[in-house]
């Protein structure tokens, strides 16, 4: 399978063509030395994944910002090898953050994946058909014609945002003690929440659970609604009060509430689960699974990389929202020696009847087989069973 | 309320039969020869006295004359004329010789004349003019007004006859039907045996259409069930290898593998495992059982045990009998129904010697005892030993007997003894017990009331039914397990009785596990689980119920459908016959299948809108 170069246009047709054929596999587009897995489930994406970041650790680290979990946990899990699935399991399983929370932590970062793509001009761009798991809990569940659709307005909006929240000392501030009355979107009155808690946009778009272009856009909205205004160093862009530095930090020690532990204590158990994953019954697991996503690692670099070029460092899609069946695990080295070739030709045959187009094929193919071994067979095995009956029933049958 | 009169009836008798005599005489001289020579029961074992009533029987001898006199060969030549005189002088003189035919078989003890009333139904089917074929029938009905078969045979001339009409027949038989034991068994191998090809095909048909409409869905439960690293191969083999491998095992895998795969497959089909594992054990318990009661309704031995048993006349079946009385002279049940064919015959003292061979030889508690005992008083009742009737009657009512025979035969004695009280009594008992019959027997009680005979009960025709082959022929025995065997074979690779019982075991339990899976054991991912339903299946017998969400229900009404094309078109499987003649009903159950066609598919278009409105 061979990765086309396209443009930003041919791109933009390619995730038309995923959503109006309602595709289910895998897109990769590598550009600017950068290496996005987008997952389709009935033409909608459901998640995305870049090869070169290590998604738990981004998600942690969006966590931490937003203070729902220490510091301490990013540098825990750095390099474990731990899914995002598994580092959700942990945190929300042992109370550290609610699920609400990771799930938006985690589409947050996801979303910001994706809007990356405004950058750039030309990529690489693969699609894959294949049967892909999505967890419904935490999908993305986007139309690739909404994702178009805020890629134009960011591009749209780029400078406005530029140059009200985006410069080095911009703080915005409320203009009324409430905002009920003006009918807020969720992100909108999360960012209300946090502006009227205090600190500069550049606090506020880190430290909130959404993604950049969310919080950008909500900034705007609440902007272009006089809910809010910004000031610049002493100036002041808009109308409206601020807030005190003590209400503000008020505001931060509320925020660390939700953290349900002492910092010891939180270091302390995760560390515990995180050697807990790490038994031999799990590292086995966690081994197979990567010695098979390397197979598809490998495979997807084929397609991707397959005119001779030197292929940047491709990881496999570390994605449980849009999950391929067998592809799940960062990839470990190869085993060497050839037996271990052969599993991994045998695995990636495997992996490639797996895909949607193999699978309807079979089908098709299996069907075709029943149907002629029917024809070929089906006549006389009803001839001999008609016949029986008619000899088993026949008038005067033992004279 | 009755009014016997011995001695005038016997001077009726005699006036009548000179009649008779006169009129065959002059229609004989062109009536066809006589088929063949009658039969004159005189078995050599019956030699001997009574024990029970001494002196009962002789009495009545004289009063059998003219019946015995009148013979069989004289309803023989009255039906050929009756026949001739169809052709020669038309519909109103064949009626009255048919007629007189009639009486003249009532004066001999017989209510029905089978053979005759086939012969001319078979010439009804013969003849294409409206007007001869209603005669024919209505005549053939008239002959032989309480047989079952003649009465199904009657109603077949729906076409002819009118609907209301052959209804009429149909419904005569249905009432007549609990006297025909071999009838009803006969009717049931054939409902069993269609039922069962009927549901093989309709589940044949239907796992090949569920299997077609859900490949993905099974591909991927093969591919849950194989180790990771080789899932695609697992899968695409598996795959392949259900759908095509079980063809070249016989149906019964077929459907049994299918099933199956689907039961773990698909939600709506989780009970189909179950049906075919208990398809498979039917074929499994069917094949000898219908087997042997094909073979032995088949037998003319007791196809006339039951036409006597009926009091039709059956020249060809009282010979049998005789014949069978030499070979097995103290069989109990031959012995029971040669009795009662002397006894119809007015053979009263040969009758009652039988009757008590049978009190010899029969076991103790047998209901052919009690049969006997009933008969024997009945006997003592048309020899005028009233008292003696009376008290064999008592004896046995004392016993716990309470039969409609007994009671109506007691009530009878009571009359004639002048006890209105006493009869009044057993009337009422006799009516409570079979109210229409009673009705019945008033209404021909024109001419004076005669006991009823007592016959032999219909669960005796259940062991003659079930009588295992062998003890008839060891070659007919041979050839029937062959064609088991054949049959087996056919239907299962290796299909012998005992792997066809345990592979439908292994599919009947299998298919209750399946049953009792959770629902969300059926998620699959993210194959498409609802398949949009396309109007094609709509033109389908059974419709979108066999194809779509509910093929349980599909298999059912496919069943029924299938049967009723296999009961009309008489093919794959011939049914065991059960009536004289080849009917066909074939437009009644074309019908009923196109019918059922059409509800269905109205169901299914109904299912589809509601189920698009939903979505």
């Amino acid at each position: 399978m061979n990765a086309a170069p396209v443009t930003r246009d041919g791109f933009s047709e390619l995730l038309r063509t995923c959503s109006h054929k309602r595709r289910n596999g895998l897109l990769r587009v590598a550009f600017d030395r950068r290496e996005l897995t987008i997952a389709f489930v009935d033409g909608r994406i459901v998640s995305a994944a870049d090869a070169l970041d290590e998604a738990p650790v981004e998600v942690c680290r969006r966590l931490a910002a937003a203070g729902r979990i220490v510091e301490q946990v990013i540098d825990l899990i750095r390099g474990t090898g731990i899914t995002v699935s598994q580092l959700g399991e942990l945190l929300i399983g042992k109370g550290y953050v609610g699920e609400d929370d990771f799930a938006r932590a985690r589409q947050a970062y996801e979303i910001d994946l994706l809007l990356s793509l405004n950058d750039f001009a030309e990529a690489n761009a693969d699609f894959k058909p294949q049967l892909v798991r999505q967890d419904v809990r935490t999908a993305l569940g986007i139309y690739p014609g909404q994702l178009l659709l805020d890629l134009e307005e960011l591009q749209a909006d780029h400078g406005r945002l530029q140059e009200l929240f985006e410069q080095g000392d911009c703080r915005p501030r409320v203009v009324t003690n409430s905002a009920r009355s003006h009918a807020l979107t969720d992100a909108e009155q999360q960012i209300w929440d946090a502006v009227a808690a205090g600190g500069s946009a550049k606090d506020i778009l880190a430290n909130s659970l959404l993604s950049r272009h969310q919080a950008l856009e909500a900034l705007l909205s609440l902007y272009d609604k006089e809910l809010i205004t910004v000031t610049v160093g002493d100036g002041e862009q808009g109308v409206g009060e601020g807030v005190t530095s003590a209400e503000s930090d008020i505001s931060q020690l509320v925020a660390e509430e939700p953290v349900p532990h002492s910092l010891s204590e939180l270091v302390e158990q995760a560390a515990n689960e995180l050697r807990e994953i790490g038994t031999d019954e799990e590292e086995s697991a966690l081994e197979e699974a990567s010695d098979f996503a390397q197979a598809v690692s490998r495979s997807a670099q084929v397609g991707l990389h397959s005119e001779g070029e030197e292929s940047p460092a491709f990881e496999s899609v570390d994605s449980p929202q849009g999950v391929p069946l067998s592809a799940t695990e960062q990839p470990l080295p190869l085993p060497a020696g050839s037996t271990a070739g052969l599993r991994r030709v045998i695995r990636a045959g495997s992996y490639h009847l797996l895909s949607a187009e193999a699978v309807r094929g079979t089908v098709i193919a299996a069907t075709v087989l029943f149907f002629f071994t029917l024809a070929v067979v089906g006549p006389g095995m009803f001839d001999e069973w008609f016949g029986a009956l008619k000899n088993f029933t026949a008038e005067q049958p033992f004279e | 309320m009755f009014s016997i009169d011995s001695g005038t009836a016997n001077v009726q008798l005699r006036i009548q039969f000179l009649l008779v005599i006169f009129v065959t005489a002059l229609g004989a001289l062109s009536a066809q020869p006589v088929l063949a020579k009658p039969v004159v029961v005189e078995p050599a074992e019956l030699q001997q006295s009574s024990e029970l009533f001494p002196g009962a029987y002789a009495a009545g001898t004289e009063a059998n004359e003219p019946k015995q006199a009148a013979g069989d060969a004289v309803l023989r030549e009255q039906f050929y004329k009756a026949i001739n005189e169809l052709y020669s002088a038309g519909y109103g003189r064949a009626g009255e010789s048919l007629e007189q035919l009639s009486l003249l078989a009532a004066e001999q003890g017989y209510r029905n004349l089978p053979d005759y009333s086939i012969e001319l139904l078979r010439q009804a089917k013969r003849t294409t003019k409206p007007e001869e074929v209603s005669f024919l029938v209505f005549h053939a009905a008239r002959l032989s007004p309480t047989d079952a078969r003649v009465r199904f045979v009657a109603a077949s001339f729906y076409r002819e006859l009118g609907m209301g009409t052959a209804l009429k027949h149909a419904w005569a038989g249905i009432t007549a039907i609990a006297y025909y034991p071999l009838l009803i068994a006969t009717g049931i191998a054939n409902l069993l045996l269609v039922c069962l090809v009927a549901g093989t095909i309709a589940l044949f048909i239907t796992c090949t259409i569920q299997l077609v409409r859900n490949g993905e869905a099974l591909f991927e439960r093969v591919r849950q069930g194989a180790p990771r690293a080789i899932q695609g191969y697992v899968a695409a083999v598996g795959l392949i290898g259900i759908l095509v491998l079980p063809l070249l095992g016989g149906i019964l895998l077929a459907v049994g593998v299918w099933a199956l795969a689907l039961g773990r497959t698909k939600i709506g089909c989780k009970w189909l495992p179950a049906v075919a594992g208990t398809l498979i054990l039917g074929w499994a318990l069917a094949i000898p059982v219908l087997s042997t009661v094909g073979f032995n309704v088949e037998q003319r031995a007791n196809r006339v045990l039951e036409q006597v048993r009926t009091f039709s006349f059956t020249p060809e079946g009282e010979e049998f009998i005789t014949e069978q009385l030499q070979r097995n002279p103290d069989d109990p049940l031959l012995l029971t129904i040669l009795g009662q064919v002397l006894q119809m015959k007015g053979l009263r003292e040969d009758a009652a010697r039988a009757y008590e061979r049978v009190l010899t030889s029969a076991p103790r508690g047998s209901e052919l005892r009690t049969t006997s005992r009933l008969n024997l008083a009945a006997i003592a009742y048309e020899n005028e030993a009233f008292q003696q009737a009376k008290d064999a009657l008592l004896a046995l009512e004392g016993e716990g007997e309470a039969s409609f025979a007994l009671y109506y035969n007691l009530a009878l004695a009571h009359l004639a003894m002048l006890d209105t009280e006493q009869h009044r009594a057993s009337y009422l008992n006799a009516q409570a017990v079979d109210e229409a019959r009673l009705a019945r027997l008033d209404a021909e009680a024109e001419h004076g009331r005669r006991p009823v005979i007592s016959t032999v009960p219909a669960s005796f025709f259940l062991p003659l039914v079930n009588r295992p082959i062998v003890r008839s022929d060891d070659v007919a025995a041979r050839r029937a397990v062959e064609r088991e065997n054949t049959l087996g074979a056919a239907l299962l690779y290796r299909g012998t009785m005992p792997v066809m019982l345990g592979w439908g075991a292994v599919v009947l339990v299998l298919g209750l596990f399946a049953a009792r899976q959770n629902p969300h054991q059926f998620e699959l991912g993210p194959v498409p689980q609802a398949v949009q339903e396309s109007a094609v299946w709509l033109f389908l017998p059974a419709g979108l119920l066999m194809a779509g969400e509910r093929p349980l229900r599909g298999v059912a009404v496919l069943t029924v459908f299938i049967t009723l094309l296999i009961f009309g078109l008489e093919a794959p499987v011939t049914p065991y016959r059960g009536l004289p003649l080849e009917v066909s009903f074939s437009g009644f159950l074309f019908g009923g299948a196109a019918l059922l066609f059409l509800v269905t598919m109205v169901l299914s278009v109904i299912g589809k809108s509601r189920a698009e409105v939903a979505a």
